[in-house]
C-alpha cells in the first residue's frame, strides 16, 4: 500500500523496476515523496568552458574536510585534554598507525586551507558572488573564517613548544585590538596567559562547536548552490545558446572528480610518509620562546604586515588588516553588474593586488 | 672506505638516487607495459569493425608513449647509473664486476627495443599489418627481457641467496630467492601502467561512444594486478630478511622518536596507492563516458606515489647493508667488520681519503662523520644527524657508538676510543654544544676495560641482542 | 720516461688509488678493451652526428635560406633519434670503463660529483628541446633557433663535464687535495691544460659525420630523381666535412702545446702509437677523398667507403687515447695486475644475444626502410 502515488513521469524516468537499483528507488519513493528534489538534482548541470576546472576546487576542499573529520575522530579516541602532550606522544609512538593518522590530519589541514584560498580567489575572479549568489559568498566567507579558527585552535592541542609559543604570539596579536583587545584575549585564553584552560576552550571549539557550525554552514552553502545552480562566468554567459555546453552535475561532474580525490588521498599519505609531523618537547611556559617562532603559514602574511606598524602605528596596521575581511564581505554589494562594468574591473585589479600581497608577505614571513 | 664520500648538504647522495629512481621506475615499467598494450591493441583492432579508427587513436598513444619513455625513461635510467656510482662506488664496483655481461646483454635488449620502436612508429602509415603487429610484439618481448635481467641484479642486492664473495656464482646470485616474486609483481604492475596510461590518452577522445570502447578495453589491464599482486606480495614478503620484517612490524608503532618506522610509512603508502588505483579504475569502469583528463592523470600519479612508497621500502629493507650480508651502506665490507683488529684500528690510519688531520680535533670528528656516516645521513637535512643527536652528551655518544649496530639499521662503528670521542664531540658541537674529544676521554676513562674490547667482536655480526 | 717515473714514484705514497675490486675482471682484459673501443667509437659517431647536425640546423635556422629547407627538415627530424642513440650507444662504453678502470673512474666522478650529476637534467632538457622542435616547428616557427641553441649548448656542456671527469681520472695525484677542499664535488676544472684541446678533439669529427649524413642523403635523393636537392645536399655536406680537419689540427696542436714532452714521449715510446696516428690520418684522408668522389654521383659505394674511413679514423683515435691513459697511469695502475675471474658462460650469453640482436635489427630494418623511404619521398614531393 502506498501513502501517495508516484508521479507518472517519475515512473517512466526511474530505472528499470526489474533491476535492483530500480526496485530500491521505488521502495524509497513510495515512502518518502522526494521525487521533485531528485528530479531537480538529477538534471543539475554544470557549464563546460575553459575555466570549468575551478568548479572542482570546492569539492576538493570538502574532501580534505572529510579527511579531517575522520582522522580527527580517530585522534580524539586517544587524545586527553588533561594530558595533552603525553597523549599525543602516545599516539605518535605507541598507537598503531598513530603517527600516520596524526600526520595526515596535519597535512590535510594545511592543504584544506590552501585549497580554500584557491577556491575563494577563483570564485572571486569569476565574480560568482554576484546576484543571486551574494549569500552563498557570505556563507563562504564565514566558512573561511571558521576554518582559520579551526587551524588556530587545533594548533595548540599538542601542547608542545611550537604550539604553545605560536598560540601565545597569536593571542598577543589579539590583545592589540582596540578597546576590546585584552578582554577578548582573556576570554579566548581563559585567563591572562595560555594555560590548560586554554586547551579546554580550544578543544571544545575544535571538536564540537566549530564542526557543528561548519557542517551546518556547508549544508547551507551547498543547498544554495543546488537550488541556484553553478554560476556562469561572463565569457560563457555571452555565448549563443547553441554553443553552450553542459555536463550533468552528479553523474558526470562528480564522478569525474573521484579519481582526483583518490589521488589527493594518496598525496596525503605520501606527505605523511616523507614529512611526518614532529612533536617538539613539552611546552614549558617559563622558558623563553624558541628562536624565530612564527605563526602557521596561513597567518604569516598578516603577522609580517603588522611588523611594519610597531608601537603607536599598530592601529594603522590593524585597520589595514581589517580591510581584507571587510572587502570580502562587502564585495557582492559593490560589484553587481552583469556583465562586469568598469567597477567590476577595478574590483578585479584590487583582488589581484590583494592576492599578490598575500603571496609576497607570506613568503617574506616564511623566509625571514 | 676505499672511495671518497660524495658529501651533499641537505639532500644527501642517497636521496639523489631515490629521486631519479622513483621517476625512472614508473616510466620504465610503463615502457614495457605500454609495449604489451600496443601489441594487444593491434591484435584487438584487427578484429574490430572500426579497426582503422582504433589504430589512429593508437598512434596518439604511441606518440606520447614514445616521447615520454625515450626522453624521460632512458635518461633517468642512465641517471641511476650516475647517481649510484656517486653514492656508493664500492657497491657499484662489486655489481659491475659481477654482472657486467648481464648488463651488456640488457643493453642489447635496449638497442633492439629502441630500434624496433622506431621502426614501428616511423613506419606506421606504410608498414603492413603483420609487420606492425610483429614489431609491437617483438618490442614487448625484448623489453620484458631487459626487465628480466635488471630484476636479477636488483633482487640480488637484497637477497643474494647462496652467492658469497668467496664463491661468487653469478647464476646463484642472479636467480636468488627474491627473483621470481619480484619479476611477477613487476610484470603485472607494468600491465596496470599500460592501462592507466591508456586511460589518460583515452580521456582526450571527444566522441563519447568511441571513448567508452577504448576505456572498456583499457581498464581490463588493471585486473591481473588487482587479483594477483596481493598474493605475490605475500610471497615476496616471505623472502625478505628477518631483520627487515621485524622493523616493518615494529614500525607500526613509532619507535625511536617516530623516526625508525620510515620503512613502515612507505610500505603503507605503497599499499594505499595500490588499493586506491583499483578503486579508481573500478569507478572509471562503472562510468566510462565521464572521465576527465585531470582525473586520469591523477590516477596515474597515484601509481607514481605507489612507486615512491615501494622504492623507499625496498631500499630501506636492505639496511644496514647495500648488498645484504656482504657490504654495509657505508662501504664497510661485512667480512672486515668481523675482524676485531680491523675494526679497532684508529680510523685515521685506515681512511684513505682524509687529508691528514690532527687527532682529536674538530676536523677529526668532521672527517669521521663524512667518511663513515655521510653515506646515509646529512647534518641538517634528510635523515638528519642533528635531530637524532639532539639530547646527546659527549659521554653518551662515546658509549652509544659501541652498540649502534644493535638497532638493526646501523653498521658497526669502525675506530678506536679516540675516534669515538672525536665523533661524539663533533656531533655535540653540531647541536650547539661545546665539548672537545679530550674532555670526553677524561670523563669516561675509568670505564675503559679489556672486557669492552672483547665484547665488540661478538657484537659485530650485526645480530640484535636478545 | 724514466725521469717521470721517478717523480711519480716519489709521490706515489700520497696517491690514494682505491684497491681493485675483489672480483677482478670477468674476462681477459683484451676482450674488455676491444669491446670498449668498438662501442665507444659507435657512441662517438652518434654524438658527432648529433652535435654537427645541431650546429648545421642552427645555421640553417638563423640563415633562413629557403635552399636549406630540406637540410633543415632532415636534421630537425633526425636529431631526437641522434640523441636517443647517443644515450643507448653510450651505455656499453660506460659499463666497460667501469669494469676496466673503475677505481679511477669512480673516484674522479665523485670528485666532480655535483657536475657529473648535472649531465642528467642537461640531457633531459636538450633532448626535450630537439623533440619540441621536431613536433612544433610548423606550428610555432618563432622560437626555434633559440631552443636549438639551448639544446646544443647543453650537449656541449655535457661533453665538457665528461672530458674534465675522464681527464681527472688519469691524474690520481691530484685527488686528495681536491677532495679535502671540496667534498661535495663542486669544482669541475682542475687546471689540467689538455682538457680544452681534448674537448675540441672529441668534437672535431662533428662536421665530418653530420656532413657524411648529408652526403648519404644526397646520394639517395639523386637515385630517386631529385637532382637539385641531391646536389645541394652533397655540396653542403662536403663543405661541412671540410671543417673537420681544420678543427682536428687545432685540437691536436693544442694538446701538443699543452704537454709537448709527454706527447713526444708517447710517440717515441712505441711503434703502436705512431701506427695508430698514421692509420687514423690515412683513414681520414680516405674518407675525405671518397666524400669528394661521391659528389653528384649516384653510386652507393663511394659514401660507403668514406663512412668506413670516418669509422677507422675515429677508432684509431679511441685506441690511441686508451694507450695514452694506460701510459700515464702506469706508475700506479696496470691493467695486467688485475686478476681475471672468468665468467665465460655469461660472456657467451652476451655475445650470442649481441649477434642475434644485430641480425634481427638488420633483417627488420631491411623490411621497413623501403616503406620509410617511400614516406620520405611522398613528404618530399609535398614540401620541396
Amino acid at each position: 500500500m502506498t501513502y501517495y502515488s508516484i508521479l507518472p513521469d517519475a515512473e517512466s524516468r526511474l530505472h528499470d523496476h526489474s533491476k535492483l537499483f530500480g526496485k530500491v528507488s521505488r521502495y524509497i519513493l513510495r515512502r518518502y515523496p522526494v521525487w521533485p528534489m531528485i528530479d531537480h538534482l538529477a538534471n543539475k548541470v554544470v557549464p563546460v568552458h575553459k575555466h570549468s576546472v575551478w568548479y572542482n576546487i570546492g569539492g576538493i576542499a570538502l574532501f580534505f574536510f572529510s579527511v579531517q573529520i575522520i582522522t580527527g575522530v580517530l585522534l580524539m579516541i586517544y587524545y586527553r585534554p588533561g594530558l595533552p602532550w603525553d597523549s599525543i606522544q602516545r599516539i605518535v609512538m605507541e598507537v598503531p598507525f598513530g603517527n600516520m593518522i596524526r600526520s595526515i590530519h596535519h597535512w590535510s589541514a594545511n592543504l584544506m586551507v590552501f585549497t580554500l584560498f584557491v577556491h575563494m580567489f577563483s570564485t572571486f575572479f569569476m565574480k560568482a558572488y554576484r546576484r543571486p549568489r551574494e549569500f552563498t559568498w557570505l556563507v563562504g566567507a564565514v566558512l573561511m573564517g571558521m576554518t582559520l579558527i579551526f587551524g588556530f585552535s587545533g594548533y595548540l592541542l599538542p601542547w608542545d613548544d611550537l604550539s604553545f609559543f605560536a598560540t601565545r604570539v597569536g593571542m598577543s596579536e589579539i590583545e592589540k585590538a582596540p578597546l576590546i583587545g585584552m578582554w577578548l584575549a582573556d576570554i579566548v585564553r581563559g585567563g591572562s596567559d595560555v594555560t590548560i584552560d586554554t586547551i579546554g576552550r580550544f578543544y571544545v571549539l575544535h571538536v564540537m562547536v566549530l564542526p557543528l557550525l561548519t557542517l551546518a554552514a556547508i549544508g547551507v552553502h551547498l543547498f544554495f548552490i543546488q537550488v541556484q545552480g553553478v554560476s556562469e562566468p561572463d565569457s560563457f554567459a555571452s555565448l549563443p545558446e547553441s554553443r553552450k555546453r553542459y555536463r550533468k552535475y552528479f553523474t558526470e561532474f562528480i564522478f569525474a572528480e573521484i579519481p582526483v580525490w583518490l589521488f589527493l588521498g594518496v598525496l596525503l599519505v605520501a606527505l605523511s610518509a616523507a614529512f611526518p609531523r614532529e612533536l617538539m618537547p613539552e611546552a614549558d611556559p617559563f622558558s623563553s620562546a624558541p628562536e624565530g617562532i612564527k605563526p602557521e603559514w596561513y597567518f604569516l602574511a598578516q603577522y609580517q604586515l603588522l611588523k611594519f606598524f610597531p608601537g603607536k602605528l599598530e592601529m594603522v596596521g590593524l585597520i589595514l588588516l581589517l580591510l581584507l575581511p571587510l572587502g570580502i564581505l562587502v564585495v557582492p554589494f559593490i560589484d553587481r553588474a552583469i556583465p562586469a562594468n568598469s567597477r567590476g574591473r577595478l574590483v578585479n585589479r584590487i583582488g589581484i593586488i590583494a592576492l599578490l600581497g598575500l603571496i609576497v608577505y607570506t613568503l617574506w614571513g616564511w623566509l625571514s | 672506505m676505499n672511495y671518497p664520500v660524495w658529501d651533499i648538504p641537505f639532500l644527501g647522495n642517497g636521496l639523489i638516487v631515490a629521486i631519479i629512481a622513483i621517476i625512472h621506475i614508473l616510466i620504465s615499467h610503463l615502457a614495457i607495459g605500454g609495449g604489451a598494450f600496443l601489441f594487444v591493441a593491434e591484435l584487438w583492432s584487427n578484429r574490430q569493425s572500426n579497426g582503422g579508427k582504433i589504430r589512429e587513436w593508437l598512434h596518439d598513444y604511441a606518440t606520447y608513449f614514445l616521447v615520454y619513455t625515450t626522453v624521460f625513461g632512458a635518461v633517468t635510467g642512465v641517471g641511476i647509473w650516475f647517481a649510484i656510482q656517486l653514492a656508493n662506488a664500492e657497491a657499484t664496483s662489486l655489481l659491475i664486476h659481477q654482472f657486467v655481461f648481464a648488463w651488456a646483454t640488457e643493453w642489447v635488449m635496449f638497442l633492439a627495443e629502441l630500434t624496433i620502436l622506431y621502426l614501428y612508429y616511423y613506419g606506421w602509415r606504410k608498414n603492413s599489418r603483420s609487420i606492425q603487429t610483429f614489431l609491437a610484439g617483438a618490442y614487448f618481448v625484448i623489453s620484458w627481457f631487459s626487465l628480466f635481467i635488471i630484476n636479477g641484479i636488483l633482487t640480488f642486492m637484497l637477497t643474494p641467496g647462496s652467492w658469497s664473495l668467496a664463491k661468487p656464482d653469478i647464476f646463484a646470485g642472479f636467480f636468488n630467492p627474491g627473483f621470481l616474486p619480484s619479476l611477477l609483481i613487476r610484470s603485472l604492475f607494468m600491465f596496470l601502467l599500460g592501462g592507466l596510461f591508456s586511460l589518460i590518452i583515452a580521456s582526450r577522445v571527444s566522441e563519447d561512444d568511441f571513448r567508452e570502447k577504448i576505456i572498456n578495453f583499457s581498464v581490463k589491464w588493471v585486473i591481473p594486478a588487482a587479483i594477483f599482486i596481493p598474493f605475490l606480495l605475500l610471497w615476496y614478503w616471505s623472502t625478505l630478511p628477518e631483520n627487515t620484517v621485524t622493523l616493518v612490524k615494529e614500525g607500526i608503532r613509532g619507535i625511536g622518536g617516530g623516526r625508525l618506522e620510515a620503512i613502515t610509512r612507505y610500505f603503507w603508502l605503497a599499499i594505499t596507492s595500490g588499493v586506491l588505483i583499483v578503486i579508481g579504475t573500478a569507478i572509471v569502469a562503472i562510468r566510462p563516458k565521464v572521465v576527465s583528463i585531470a582525473g586520469m592523470i591523477g590516477l596515474f600519479m597515484i601509481a607514481q606515489f605507489g612507486v615512491m612508497g615501494a622504492e623507499f621500502f625496498r631500499e630501506m629493507a636492505r639496511k644496514p647493508y647495500v648488498i645484504y650480508d656482504v657490504l654495509y651502506s657505508n662501504s664497510l665490507w661485512k667480512q672486515n667488520s668481523l675482524n676485531t683488529d680491523y675494526m679497532k684500528t684508529p680510523y685515521l690510519e685506515k681512511a684513505a681519503w682524509e687529508p691528514g688531520i690532527e687527532p682529536l680535533s674538530r676536523e677529526h670528528g668532521e672527517w669521521l662523520f663524512r667518511l663513515q656516516c655521510a653515506s646515509c645521513h646529512t647534518r641538517n637535512g634528510y635523515r638528519s644527524i642533528v635531530s637524532r643527536t639532539e639530547n646527546w652528551s659527549g659521554e653518551f655518544g662515546y658509549r652509544w657508538f659501541l652498540t649502534m649496530h644493535e638497532s638493526g639499521v646501523m653498521p658497526p662503528f669502525q675506530g678506536d676510543d679516540y675516534d669515538r670521542a672525536a665523533l661524539s664531540a663533533y656531533l655535540v658541537s653540531l647541536n650547539g654544544g661545546f665539548i672537545t674529544a679530550d674532555e670526553i676521554l677524561k670523563k669516561v676513562e675509568p670505564e675503559q676495560s679489556p672486557a669492552d674490547t672483547l665484547s665488540l667482536g661478538e657484537m659485530s655480526s650485526g645480530e640484535k641482542q636478545p | 720516461m724514466t725521469d717521470l717515473a721517478g717523480i711519480y714514484l716519489s709521490i706515489i705514497s700520497y696517491v690514494n688509488l682505491p684497491p681493485a675490486d675483489p672480483l677482478g675482471y670477468p674476462v681477459p682484459a683484451w676482450i674488455l678493451l676491444n669491446l670498449s673501443f668498438l662501442t665507444l667509437t659507435w657512441h662517438l659517431l652518434a654524438m658527432n652526428f648529433t652535435i654537427g647536425g645541431a650546429a648545421i640546423l642552427l645555421f640553417t635556422l638563423v640563415r633562413k635560406n629557403s635552399d636549406y629547407r630540406g637540410i633543415r627538415h632532415f636534421f630537425g627530424s633526425g636529431l631526437p633519434l641522434g640523441v636517443s642513440y647517443i644515450i643507448t650507444l653510450g651505455i656499453p662504453p660506460l659499463l666497460f670503463v667501469q669494469v676496466l678502470y673503475g677505481q679511477l673512474f669512480y673516484s674522479s666522478s665523485i670528485l666532480v660529483g655535483s657536475f657529473w650529476i648535472q649531465v642528467i637534467p642537461a640531457l633531459i632538457i636538450a633532448y626535450s628541446g630537439f623533440y619540441y622542435h621536431k613536433f612544433k616547428r610548423q606550428e610555432r616557427p618563432r622560437w626555434q633557433w633559440q631552443i636549438i641553441v639551448v639544446s646544443l649548448i647543453l650537449l656541449l656542456y655535457i661533453g665538457y663535464i665528461y672530458v674534465n671527469n675522464l681527464t681527472l681520472s688519469m691524474l690520481p695525484e691530484k685527488w686528495l687535495p681536491i677532495y679535502s677542499d671540496n667534498p661535495a664535488g663542486g669544482v669541475l676544472h682542475h687546471g689540467e691544460p689538455t682538457v680544452i684541446p681534448r674537448f675540441l678533439l672529441f668534437l672535431s669529427g662533428a662536421f665530418a659525420v653530420a656532413g657524411m649524413a648529408l652526403i648519404w642523403r644526397g646520394t639517395f635523393l639523386l637515385r630517386w630523381g631529385y637532382q637539385d636537392e641531391g646536389r645541394r645536399s652533397h655540396s653542403f655536406g662536403f663543405k661541412a666535412f671540410l671543417l673537420t680537419p681544420m678543427i682536428w689540427l687545432i685540437a691536436a696542436g693544442g694538446i701538443y702545446g699543452a704537454r709537448p714532452e709527454d706527447v713526444a714521449m708517447m710517440f717515441a715510446a712505441s711503434n703502436t702509437t705512431t701506427t695508430l696516428l698514421i692509420t687514423g690520418i690515412i683513414s681520414g684522408l680516405m674518407a675525405g677523398i671518397f666524400a669528394f668522389v661521391s659528389l653528384n654521383k649516384k653510386k652507393l659505394i663511394y659514401p660507403f667507403v668514406a663512412s668506413w674511413g670516418i669509422f677507422g679514423a675515429m677508432a684509431s683515435m679511441v685506441i690511441f687515447r686508451d694507450l695514452v691513459r694506460q701510459t700515464v697511469l702506469s706508475p700506479y695502475f696496470k691493467i695486467s695486475s688485475i686478476p681475471v675471474n672468468a665468467q665465460w658462460g655469461m660472456f657467451a650469453i652476451f655475445m650470442v644475444s649481441l649477434v642475434i640482436g644485430l641480425v634481427l635489427l638488420i633483417v627488420l630494418s631491411v623490411k621497413v626502410f623501403p616503406r620509410m623511404a617511400e614516406m620520405a619521398r611522398e613528404r618530399f614531393d609535398g614540401t620541396i
